[in-house]
Protein backbone atom coordinates (compact mmCIF):
# COMPACT_ATOMS: atom_id res chain seq x y z
CA UNK A 1 0.00 0.00 0.00
CA UNK A 2 1.16 2.90 -0.80
CA UNK A 3 1.64 6.11 1.07
CA UNK A 4 1.36 10.06 0.38
CA UNK A 5 3.50 11.03 2.32
CA UNK A 6 3.21 14.51 1.36
CA UNK A 7 -0.33 14.27 1.82
CA UNK A 8 0.10 12.68 5.08
CA UNK A 9 2.66 15.71 6.29
CA UNK A 10 0.14 17.70 4.80
CA UNK A 11 -3.05 16.89 6.69
CA UNK A 12 -1.21 16.47 9.87
CA UNK A 13 2.18 18.12 10.21
CA UNK A 14 1.02 21.19 11.62
CA UNK A 15 -1.56 19.86 14.04
CA UNK A 16 1.50 17.29 15.58
CA UNK A 17 3.59 19.86 16.07
CA UNK A 18 0.87 21.87 17.85
CA UNK A 19 0.44 19.30 20.40
CA UNK A 20 4.01 18.17 20.48
CA UNK A 21 4.86 21.60 21.29
CA UNK A 22 1.75 22.08 23.80
CA UNK A 23 3.40 18.68 25.15
CA UNK A 24 7.21 19.71 25.82
CA UNK A 25 6.95 23.56 25.40
CA UNK A 26 9.99 23.40 22.96
CA UNK A 27 8.85 23.86 19.31
CA UNK A 28 12.13 23.03 17.87
CA UNK A 29 12.37 19.39 19.75
CA UNK A 30 8.67 19.16 18.87
CA UNK A 31 9.55 20.10 14.77
CA UNK A 32 12.21 17.53 15.21
CA UNK A 33 10.02 14.57 16.95
CA UNK A 34 7.64 15.08 14.23
CA UNK A 35 9.58 14.71 11.85
CA UNK A 36 10.65 11.50 13.23
CA UNK A 37 7.61 10.41 13.19
CA UNK A 38 6.65 10.60 9.64
CA UNK A 39 10.18 9.39 9.37
CA UNK A 40 8.48 6.51 10.80
CA UNK A 41 5.51 6.48 9.13
CA UNK A 42 7.69 6.03 5.63
CA UNK A 43 9.16 3.19 7.19
CA UNK A 44 6.04 1.55 7.89
CA UNK A 45 2.63 3.06 6.42
CA UNK A 46 0.25 3.30 9.10
CA UNK A 47 -3.31 2.24 8.05
CA UNK A 48 -5.18 4.77 10.53
CA UNK A 49 -2.55 7.48 10.24
CA UNK A 50 -3.78 10.58 12.23
CA UNK A 51 -4.19 7.86 15.78
CA UNK A 52 -1.01 6.19 14.54
CA UNK A 53 1.26 9.13 13.76
CA UNK A 54 0.35 11.36 17.19
CA UNK A 55 0.72 7.94 19.39
CA UNK A 56 4.28 7.40 17.39
CA UNK A 57 5.02 10.79 18.60
CA UNK A 58 4.32 10.49 22.14
CA UNK A 59 6.26 7.36 22.26
CA UNK A 60 9.19 8.79 20.57
CA UNK A 61 8.68 11.75 23.24
CA UNK A 62 8.50 9.41 26.24
CA UNK A 63 11.33 7.67 24.98
CA UNK A 64 13.49 10.83 26.13
CA UNK A 65 12.66 10.27 29.11
CA UNK A 66 14.26 12.16 31.68
CA UNK A 67 16.79 14.11 29.30
CA UNK A 68 13.48 15.79 28.17
CA UNK A 69 12.82 16.81 31.67
CA UNK A 70 16.13 18.50 31.85
CA UNK A 71 15.86 20.17 28.51
CA UNK A 72 12.16 21.86 29.37
CA UNK A 73 13.39 23.07 32.54
CA UNK A 74 16.08 24.82 30.58
CA UNK A 75 13.83 26.22 28.22
CA UNK A 76 11.53 27.39 30.76
CA UNK A 77 14.33 29.32 32.92
CA UNK A 78 15.48 30.78 29.69
CA UNK A 79 11.93 31.97 28.59
CA UNK A 80 12.16 33.32 32.02
CA UNK A 81 15.22 35.22 31.24
CA UNK A 82 13.90 36.40 27.53
CA UNK A 83 10.95 37.45 30.17
CA UNK A 84 12.86 39.74 31.56
CA UNK A 85 14.41 41.21 28.85
CA UNK A 86 11.13 41.75 26.89
CA UNK A 87 10.21 44.11 29.50
CA UNK A 88 9.20 46.45 27.44
CA UNK A 89 6.70 44.77 25.65
CA UNK A 90 2.92 45.70 26.20
CA UNK A 91 1.05 44.27 29.13
CA UNK A 92 -0.94 41.92 27.22
CA UNK A 93 2.03 40.26 26.23
CA UNK A 94 3.03 39.85 29.83
CA UNK A 95 -0.19 38.32 30.69
CA UNK A 96 0.15 36.48 27.88
CA UNK A 97 3.39 35.22 28.68
CA UNK A 98 2.08 34.63 32.14
CA UNK A 99 -0.40 33.11 31.48
CA UNK A 100 1.77 30.29 29.57
CA UNK A 101 4.09 29.48 32.18
CA UNK A 102 0.80 28.80 34.36
CA UNK A 103 -0.43 27.08 32.32
CA UNK A 104 2.96 24.94 31.18
CA UNK A 105 3.27 24.27 34.88
CA UNK A 106 -0.69 23.01 35.39
CA UNK A 107 -0.01 20.77 32.95
CA UNK A 108 2.99 19.42 34.20
CA UNK A 109 1.31 18.48 37.05
CA UNK A 110 -0.71 15.87 35.12
CA UNK A 111 -0.17 11.94 34.95
CA UNK A 112 1.32 11.66 31.81
CA UNK A 113 -1.96 9.70 30.15
CA UNK A 114 -4.40 12.62 31.23
CA UNK A 115 -1.73 14.76 29.83
CA UNK A 116 -1.67 13.03 26.22
CA UNK A 117 -5.60 12.62 26.24
CA UNK A 118 -6.02 16.08 26.86
CA UNK A 119 -3.87 17.25 24.40
CA UNK A 120 -4.51 14.79 21.32
CA UNK A 121 -8.30 15.59 22.70
CA UNK A 122 -7.58 19.44 21.90
CA UNK A 123 -6.25 18.72 18.24
CA UNK A 124 -9.67 17.38 17.61
CA UNK A 125 -9.36 13.72 18.33
CA UNK A 126 -12.39 11.77 18.55
CA UNK A 127 -12.21 9.10 21.43
CA UNK A 128 -11.78 6.60 18.89
CA UNK A 129 -8.53 8.17 17.51
CA UNK A 130 -7.98 9.18 21.54
CA UNK A 131 -8.62 4.81 22.38
CA UNK A 132 -6.21 4.12 19.79
CA UNK A 133 -3.56 6.93 20.29
CA UNK A 134 -3.22 6.36 23.38
CA UNK A 135 -4.28 2.37 24.09
CA UNK A 136 -7.13 3.34 26.72
CA UNK A 137 -10.15 1.80 26.40
CA UNK A 138 -12.70 3.80 24.41
CA UNK A 139 -14.90 3.71 27.31
CA UNK A 140 -12.40 5.20 29.56
CA UNK A 141 -11.86 8.59 27.35
CA UNK A 142 -14.38 10.35 28.91
CA UNK A 143 -14.03 9.43 32.62
CA UNK A 144 -9.99 10.78 31.40
CA UNK A 145 -10.68 13.90 30.35
CA UNK A 146 -12.98 14.71 32.89
CA UNK A 147 -10.70 14.59 35.94
CA UNK A 148 -7.57 16.04 33.27
CA UNK A 149 -9.90 19.09 32.43
CA UNK A 150 -10.45 19.29 36.40
CA UNK A 151 -6.83 19.15 37.82
CA UNK A 152 -5.63 21.01 35.24
CA UNK A 153 -7.99 24.21 35.73
CA UNK A 154 -7.96 23.63 39.46
CA UNK A 155 -3.84 23.53 39.68
CA UNK A 156 -3.99 26.92 37.03
CA UNK A 157 -6.25 28.82 39.18
CA UNK A 158 -4.85 27.79 42.64
CA UNK A 159 -1.18 27.40 41.17
CA UNK A 160 0.93 29.54 40.32
CA UNK A 161 3.29 30.31 43.32
CA UNK A 162 6.18 30.80 40.86
CA UNK A 163 7.08 27.79 39.79
CA UNK A 164 6.82 28.40 36.30
CA UNK A 165 9.25 25.49 35.82
CA UNK A 166 7.53 22.65 34.62
CA UNK A 167 8.75 18.64 35.37
CA UNK A 168 8.42 16.83 32.34
CA UNK B 1 -31.90 7.51 36.82
CA UNK B 2 -29.00 8.09 39.28
CA UNK B 3 -26.55 10.67 38.58
CA UNK B 4 -24.89 10.80 36.02
CA UNK B 5 -20.67 10.64 36.23
CA UNK B 6 -18.49 12.73 35.50
CA UNK B 7 -17.06 10.68 32.58
CA UNK B 8 -20.53 10.46 30.72
CA UNK B 9 -20.95 14.19 31.13
CA UNK B 10 -17.70 15.05 29.77
CA UNK B 11 -18.62 12.37 26.74
CA UNK B 12 -22.09 14.51 25.86
CA UNK B 13 -20.01 17.60 26.19
CA UNK B 14 -17.73 16.55 23.28
CA UNK B 15 -20.53 14.73 21.80
CA UNK B 16 -19.12 11.11 21.85
CA UNK B 17 -21.95 9.41 23.23
CA UNK B 18 -23.94 7.11 20.50
CA UNK B 19 -27.53 8.21 20.36
CA UNK B 20 -29.03 5.97 23.02
CA UNK B 21 -26.99 7.23 25.47
CA UNK B 22 -27.20 10.63 24.48
CA UNK B 23 -30.79 10.75 24.89
CA UNK B 24 -31.02 8.85 28.48
CA UNK B 25 -28.62 11.24 29.73
CA UNK B 26 -30.32 14.02 28.22
CA UNK B 27 -33.69 13.15 29.53
CA UNK B 28 -31.81 12.61 33.31
CA UNK B 29 -30.56 16.12 32.67
CA UNK B 30 -33.49 18.19 32.12
CA UNK B 31 -35.06 16.68 35.04
CA UNK B 32 -32.08 17.03 37.56
CA UNK B 33 -30.73 20.62 38.50
CA UNK B 34 -27.39 19.21 40.14
CA UNK B 35 -26.10 17.45 36.85
CA UNK B 36 -27.60 20.22 34.65
CA UNK B 37 -25.39 22.13 36.58
CA UNK B 38 -22.01 20.26 36.37
CA UNK B 39 -22.88 19.40 32.65
CA UNK B 40 -22.97 23.60 32.04
CA UNK B 41 -19.58 23.26 34.34
CA UNK B 42 -18.11 20.58 32.63
CA UNK B 43 -19.22 22.02 29.43
CA UNK B 44 -17.06 25.68 30.42
CA UNK B 45 -14.14 23.00 31.57
CA UNK B 46 -14.01 21.89 28.08
CA UNK B 47 -13.94 25.39 26.61
CA UNK B 48 -11.65 26.76 28.93
CA UNK B 49 -8.62 24.11 29.11
CA UNK B 50 -9.02 24.65 25.23
CA UNK B 51 -8.25 28.22 25.67
CA UNK B 52 -5.66 26.96 27.80
CA UNK B 53 -3.93 24.78 26.22
CA UNK B 54 -3.77 27.79 23.18
CA UNK B 55 -2.25 30.34 25.38
CA UNK B 56 0.96 27.48 25.23
CA UNK B 57 0.85 28.25 21.31
CA UNK B 58 0.90 31.86 21.97
CA UNK B 59 4.77 32.17 21.71
CA UNK B 60 5.41 28.95 20.22
CA UNK B 61 6.94 30.28 17.39
CA UNK B 62 8.65 32.15 19.74
CA UNK B 63 10.20 29.56 22.05
CA UNK B 64 13.41 29.30 21.84
CA UNK B 65 15.39 26.37 20.94
CA UNK B 66 17.33 25.63 23.44
CA UNK B 67 19.78 22.82 23.59
CA UNK B 68 21.80 22.25 26.45
CA UNK B 69 24.07 25.35 26.22
CA UNK B 70 26.41 24.41 24.04
CA UNK B 71 28.71 27.05 23.36
CA UNK B 72 30.38 26.60 19.88
CA UNK B 73 33.21 24.49 20.11
CA UNK B 74 36.24 26.01 19.14
CA UNK B 75 36.76 22.67 16.91
CA UNK B 76 33.81 23.87 14.89
CA UNK B 77 35.15 26.41 14.16
CA UNK B 78 35.09 26.34 10.02
CA UNK B 79 38.83 25.80 8.80
CA UNK B 80 40.54 29.16 8.60
CA UNK B 81 40.65 30.60 5.86
CA UNK B 82 44.28 31.20 4.66
CA UNK B 83 44.93 34.63 3.54
CA UNK B 84 46.23 34.00 0.00
CA UNK B 85 48.14 37.61 0.04
CA UNK B 86 50.74 38.82 2.24
CA UNK B 87 48.70 41.28 3.83
CA UNK B 88 50.11 42.00 6.97
CA UNK B 89 47.76 41.21 10.30
CA UNK B 90 47.76 43.25 12.69
CA UNK B 91 48.49 41.51 15.57
CA UNK B 92 47.69 42.99 19.04
CA UNK B 93 44.43 44.05 18.33
CA UNK B 94 43.47 42.80 21.76
CA UNK B 95 43.56 39.45 22.06
CA UNK B 96 39.92 39.10 20.27
CA UNK B 97 39.57 37.30 17.38
CA UNK B 98 42.34 34.61 17.48
CA UNK B 99 41.04 31.36 17.82
CA UNK B 100 42.88 28.89 16.06
CA UNK B 101 45.98 30.95 16.15
CA UNK B 102 49.51 29.83 14.76
CA UNK B 103 49.32 26.34 14.49
CA UNK B 104 47.06 27.07 11.70
CA UNK B 105 49.73 28.30 9.88
CA UNK B 106 49.74 28.71 6.35
CA UNK B 107 53.08 30.66 5.55
CA UNK B 108 52.57 33.42 3.41
CA UNK B 109 55.33 35.50 3.08
CA UNK B 110 59.08 34.72 3.68
CA UNK B 111 61.23 37.75 4.85
CA UNK B 112 65.04 37.08 6.07
CA UNK B 113 65.28 39.70 8.82
CA UNK B 114 66.82 39.95 11.99
CA UNK B 115 64.07 39.53 14.27
CA UNK B 116 65.62 40.84 17.49
CA UNK B 117 63.90 39.69 20.36
CA UNK B 118 64.16 42.66 22.55
CA UNK B 119 61.55 44.75 21.46
CA UNK B 120 58.67 46.15 23.92
CA UNK B 121 56.02 45.09 24.40
CA UNK B 122 54.69 48.50 24.13
CA UNK B 123 55.04 49.08 20.75
CA UNK B 124 52.65 46.02 19.82
CA UNK B 125 49.55 47.29 19.97
CA UNK B 126 49.78 49.32 16.51
CA UNK B 127 52.32 47.17 15.18
CA UNK B 128 52.46 45.73 12.03
CA UNK B 129 51.12 41.61 12.73
CA UNK B 130 53.77 39.53 11.81
CA UNK B 131 54.83 35.92 12.24
CA UNK B 132 58.44 34.96 12.42
CA UNK B 133 59.63 31.85 11.44
CA UNK B 134 63.55 31.51 12.53
CA UNK B 135 65.30 30.62 8.87
CA UNK B 136 66.44 27.04 10.22
CA UNK B 137 62.53 26.24 9.91
CA UNK B 138 62.34 27.39 6.15
CA UNK B 139 62.72 23.98 5.03
CA UNK B 140 59.18 23.90 5.99
CA UNK B 141 56.52 24.53 3.13
CA UNK B 142 56.17 27.87 2.30
CA UNK B 143 53.83 29.55 0.55
CA UNK B 144 54.17 32.03 -2.27
CA UNK B 145 57.29 33.27 -0.17
CA UNK B 146 58.30 36.89 -1.27
CA UNK B 147 61.41 38.79 0.40
CA UNK B 148 59.92 41.33 2.33
CA UNK B 149 61.50 44.06 4.64
CA UNK B 150 59.37 43.25 7.79
CA UNK B 151 59.65 44.78 10.89
CA UNK B 152 60.92 48.33 9.60
CA UNK B 153 62.01 50.41 12.15
CA UNK B 154 62.72 47.57 14.61
CA UNK B 155 66.06 48.26 15.97
CA UNK B 156 68.45 45.25 16.80
CA UNK B 157 70.05 46.81 19.63
CA UNK B 158 68.67 44.87 22.38
CA UNK B 159 68.64 41.49 22.28
CA UNK B 160 67.31 38.18 24.08
CA UNK B 161 68.46 35.74 26.23
CA UNK B 162 66.85 34.09 23.32
CA UNK B 163 68.77 34.99 21.05
CA UNK B 164 72.01 34.33 22.58
CA UNK B 165 71.26 31.05 23.34
CA UNK B 166 70.02 30.49 19.75
CA UNK B 167 73.24 30.33 17.73
CA UNK B 168 74.32 27.89 19.83
CA UNK B 169 75.55 26.07 17.15
CA UNK B 170 76.12 28.58 14.79
CA UNK B 171 74.68 29.99 11.88
CA UNK B 172 73.15 27.29 9.64
CA UNK B 173 73.07 27.31 6.10
CA UNK B 174 71.60 25.46 3.46
CA UNK B 175 74.85 23.49 3.15
CA UNK B 176 74.09 21.84 6.13
CA UNK B 177 70.94 20.79 5.07
CA UNK B 178 69.98 17.71 3.67
CA UNK B 179 68.50 17.76 -0.12
CA UNK B 180 65.35 16.38 1.68
CA UNK B 181 65.02 19.20 3.96
CA UNK B 182 65.47 21.95 1.25
CA UNK B 183 62.14 23.77 0.37
CA UNK B 184 61.67 22.67 -3.23
CA UNK B 185 60.65 25.00 -5.49
CA UNK B 186 59.91 28.61 -5.15
CA UNK B 187 60.48 28.16 -1.80
CA UNK B 188 64.23 27.93 -2.22
CA UNK B 189 65.09 30.39 -3.95
CA UNK B 190 63.24 32.92 -1.40
CA UNK B 191 64.99 30.92 1.03
CA UNK B 192 68.32 31.18 0.21
CA UNK B 193 67.83 35.05 -0.18
CA UNK B 194 66.45 35.17 3.20
CA UNK B 195 69.25 33.43 4.59
CA UNK B 196 72.36 35.31 3.00
CA UNK B 197 69.85 38.44 4.18
CA UNK B 198 70.07 36.56 7.35
CA UNK B 199 73.28 36.37 7.18
CA UNK B 200 74.50 39.88 6.85
CA UNK B 201 72.37 40.58 9.90
CA UNK B 202 74.16 37.65 12.11
CA UNK B 203 77.25 40.16 11.48
CA UNK B 204 75.99 42.87 12.60
CA UNK B 205 74.12 41.09 15.43
CA UNK B 206 75.52 38.13 15.91
CA UNK B 207 73.04 36.73 18.54
CA UNK B 208 70.28 37.94 16.83
CA UNK B 209 68.85 34.80 15.24
CA UNK B 210 67.10 34.88 11.79
CA UNK B 211 63.77 35.03 11.05
CA UNK B 212 61.40 34.67 8.47
CA UNK B 213 57.86 37.06 8.52
CA UNK B 214 55.07 34.79 8.17
CA UNK B 215 51.64 36.39 8.57
CA UNK B 216 49.55 33.71 9.36
CA UNK B 217 45.77 33.37 8.55
CA UNK B 218 43.16 35.15 9.98
CA UNK B 219 40.47 32.82 11.49
CA UNK B 220 37.58 35.29 11.53
CA UNK B 221 35.54 34.47 14.77
CA UNK B 222 33.24 37.84 14.76
CA UNK B 223 33.88 39.99 17.38
CA UNK B 224 31.42 39.70 19.77
CA UNK B 225 31.27 40.84 23.53
CA UNK B 226 32.94 37.96 24.56
CA UNK B 227 36.34 39.80 24.88
CA UNK B 228 36.33 39.24 28.52
CA UNK B 229 39.28 38.26 30.28
CA UNK B 230 37.75 34.77 31.35
CA UNK B 231 36.46 34.44 27.66
CA UNK B 232 39.92 34.98 26.14
CA UNK B 233 41.40 32.25 28.66
CA UNK B 234 39.14 29.75 28.09
CA UNK B 235 39.61 30.37 24.25
CA UNK B 236 43.47 29.38 25.58
CA UNK B 237 42.46 26.47 26.94
CA UNK B 238 40.69 25.30 24.20
CA UNK B 239 43.44 26.12 21.75
CA UNK B 240 45.96 23.87 24.06
CA UNK B 241 43.47 21.02 24.00
CA UNK B 242 42.84 21.17 20.72
CA UNK B 243 46.08 21.06 19.64
CA UNK B 244 47.11 18.30 22.01
CA UNK B 245 44.27 16.69 20.29
CA UNK B 246 45.75 17.30 16.89
CA UNK B 247 48.72 17.05 17.87
CA UNK B 248 48.48 13.19 18.65
CA UNK B 249 46.40 12.57 16.11
CA UNK B 250 49.09 13.44 13.58
CA UNK B 251 51.88 12.87 15.22
CA UNK B 252 52.55 9.64 13.84
CA UNK B 253 51.89 11.23 10.55
CA UNK B 254 54.33 14.43 10.75
CA UNK B 255 57.96 12.73 9.75
CA UNK B 256 56.69 11.85 6.62
CA UNK B 257 55.30 14.62 5.89
CA UNK B 258 58.06 17.55 6.58
CA UNK B 259 60.34 14.62 4.33
CA UNK B 260 57.36 14.61 1.27
CA UNK B 261 55.32 17.43 1.75
CA UNK B 262 55.52 19.26 -1.78
CA UNK B 263 56.29 23.15 -1.18
CA UNK B 264 54.38 26.38 -1.50
CA UNK B 265 51.12 25.60 -3.32
CA UNK B 266 48.68 27.57 -1.83
CA UNK B 267 45.16 25.98 -1.80
CA UNK B 268 43.74 24.78 1.12
CA UNK B 269 45.12 21.57 0.98
CA UNK B 270 48.77 23.05 1.10
CA UNK B 271 47.42 24.65 3.74
CA UNK B 272 45.87 22.28 6.12
CA UNK B 273 48.63 19.59 5.47
CA UNK B 274 51.24 21.87 6.37
CA UNK B 275 49.07 23.12 9.20
CA UNK B 276 49.25 19.44 10.58
CA UNK B 277 53.06 19.79 10.54
CA UNK B 278 53.23 22.68 12.29
CA UNK B 279 51.15 20.77 15.09
CA UNK B 280 54.05 18.61 15.54
CA UNK B 281 55.38 20.35 18.33
CA UNK B 282 55.15 21.24 21.97
CA UNK B 283 52.61 23.65 23.66
CA UNK B 284 53.10 26.58 26.01
CA UNK B 285 50.34 28.67 26.31
CA UNK B 286 50.02 31.67 28.19
CA UNK B 287 48.68 34.89 29.04
CA UNK B 288 51.61 36.39 30.67
CA UNK B 289 52.00 40.22 30.49
CA UNK B 290 55.41 40.42 30.93
CA UNK B 291 57.64 36.90 31.91
CA UNK B 292 60.01 38.70 34.52
CA UNK B 293 57.57 41.04 35.93
CA UNK B 294 57.83 39.36 39.18
CA UNK B 295 61.12 37.95 40.96
CA UNK B 296 58.52 35.50 42.31
CA UNK B 297 59.86 32.44 40.95
CA UNK B 298 59.08 29.21 41.72
CA UNK B 299 61.49 27.40 40.34
CA UNK B 300 59.54 24.04 41.07
CA UNK B 301 59.22 24.77 44.67
CA UNK B 302 55.75 24.09 44.67
CA UNK B 303 56.18 22.09 41.31
CA UNK B 304 55.60 18.15 40.90
CA UNK B 305 59.31 16.83 40.02
CA UNK B 306 59.19 16.84 36.89
CA UNK B 307 58.26 20.61 35.91
CA UNK B 308 60.61 22.52 34.30
CA UNK B 309 61.10 25.64 36.82
CA UNK B 310 60.24 28.53 34.89
CA UNK B 311 61.32 32.12 36.73
CA UNK B 312 58.50 34.58 37.65
CA UNK B 313 56.01 31.37 37.13
CA UNK B 314 54.86 29.40 39.65
CA UNK B 315 54.15 25.37 38.47
CA UNK B 316 51.10 24.33 39.32
CA UNK B 317 50.76 20.52 37.92
CA UNK B 318 52.07 18.26 35.75
CA UNK B 319 49.67 16.13 33.57
CA UNK B 320 51.27 13.46 31.70
CA UNK B 321 49.84 11.79 28.84
CA UNK B 322 50.90 8.75 26.96
CA UNK B 323 52.59 11.42 24.29
CA UNK B 324 52.23 14.62 26.25
CA UNK B 325 53.02 16.51 29.38
CA UNK B 326 51.03 19.03 30.15
CA UNK B 327 52.29 21.91 32.40
CA UNK B 328 50.65 24.73 33.98
CA UNK B 329 52.47 27.62 35.66
CA UNK B 330 50.95 30.63 36.81
CA UNK B 331 52.13 33.79 37.17
CA UNK B 332 52.41 36.40 40.24
CA UNK B 333 50.01 38.57 38.87
CA UNK B 334 47.78 35.57 38.17
CA UNK B 335 48.32 34.94 34.46
CA UNK B 336 48.29 31.24 33.46
CA UNK B 337 50.73 29.28 31.29
CA UNK B 338 50.55 26.10 30.03
CA UNK B 339 53.20 23.88 28.72
CA UNK B 340 52.68 21.22 26.48
CA UNK B 341 55.33 18.56 25.48
CA UNK B 342 55.11 16.39 22.98
CA UNK B 343 57.58 13.22 22.47
CA UNK B 344 57.72 12.43 18.76
CA UNK B 345 56.91 8.66 17.91
CA UNK B 346 59.76 6.53 17.97
CA UNK B 347 60.69 6.74 14.64
CA UNK B 348 60.68 10.91 14.55
CA UNK B 349 63.71 10.64 17.29
CA UNK B 350 66.06 8.32 14.87
CA UNK B 351 65.64 11.95 12.76
CA UNK B 352 65.32 14.97 14.15
CA UNK B 353 65.74 17.44 11.70
CA UNK B 354 69.15 18.87 13.43
CA UNK B 355 69.07 22.31 12.12
CA UNK B 356 66.10 22.83 13.72
CA UNK B 357 67.80 22.01 17.35
CA UNK B 358 69.46 25.58 17.79
CA UNK B 359 66.52 27.55 16.31
CA UNK B 360 62.90 29.05 17.09
CA UNK B 361 59.96 29.11 15.10
CA UNK B 362 57.64 32.09 16.12
CA UNK B 363 54.13 32.73 14.69
CA UNK B 364 51.76 35.14 15.04
CA UNK B 365 48.43 36.08 14.18
CA UNK B 366 46.62 39.03 15.94
CA UNK B 367 46.98 38.57 19.42
CA UNK B 368 48.24 35.24 20.00
CA UNK B 369 51.72 34.81 19.14
CA UNK B 370 53.45 31.08 19.33
CA UNK B 371 57.28 30.22 19.15
CA UNK B 372 58.45 26.64 18.98
CA UNK B 373 61.79 24.81 18.61
CA UNK B 374 62.74 21.53 19.27
CA UNK B 375 64.91 20.63 22.00
CA UNK B 376 66.66 17.22 23.15
CA UNK B 377 64.53 15.23 20.59
CA UNK B 378 61.31 16.66 21.95
CA UNK B 379 59.23 19.72 20.30
CA UNK B 380 57.62 22.53 22.41
CA UNK B 381 55.71 24.96 21.34
CA UNK B 382 54.99 27.98 23.47
CA UNK B 383 51.59 29.67 22.64
CA UNK B 384 49.54 32.05 24.03
CA UNK B 385 48.09 36.26 23.12
CA UNK B 386 52.03 37.43 23.62
CA UNK B 387 53.81 39.54 21.76
CA UNK B 388 56.15 37.19 20.14
CA UNK B 389 59.20 38.37 22.00
CA UNK B 390 57.61 37.97 24.97
CA UNK B 391 57.36 34.31 24.28
CA UNK B 392 60.47 34.21 22.43
CA UNK B 393 62.34 35.23 25.95
CA UNK B 394 60.02 32.48 27.91
CA UNK B 395 61.33 29.90 25.27
CA UNK B 396 64.67 30.66 25.40
CA UNK B 397 64.55 29.79 29.28
CA UNK B 398 62.30 26.75 29.08
CA UNK B 399 65.05 25.40 26.48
Amino acid sequence: MGLDLGALFREYHESLVRMLTRRTGDRGRAEELAQETFARAVAAPPTNPRPWLFAVALNLLREEGRNAATRERRLVLVKDEDHVAAYEQPDDAYEREETRLRVRAALAQLSERDRDVLLLQAEGFDYDEIAQATGLSRGAIGTTLARARKRLLEVYTQGEGGEHVARG
Amino acid sequence: MSHVDDGTLHALVDNELDAAERSVVEAHLASCGDCARRFAEATAMARQVVSLLGALDAHAGAVRIVTPAVAPAVADVAPPKARTDATVIPMFSRFRTVRRVAVAASVLVVAGVSYQVGRTRDAAPNEPAVSMVMADRASRPLVTPSVVDAMPGSDIAESAPAAQQKPRNGPRNDSEMSPADRPEGAGGGARDEADSKATGSAVAAPAAPRAIIVPLPVVSVGESSKDSTTQRRADAEARSRESADALSRVQAQESARAQQAAPAQSGPSRIASQRRMELGQVVVTGVAATADSSANVADGKAAPAKATPLAGYTALEDESLPSLTRRRYVSANGTPIVLLIIKPPTEQKRTPPPETESSFVVFSTNGTSSVRWRARGRDYELQGPLAPDSLLKLAARLK
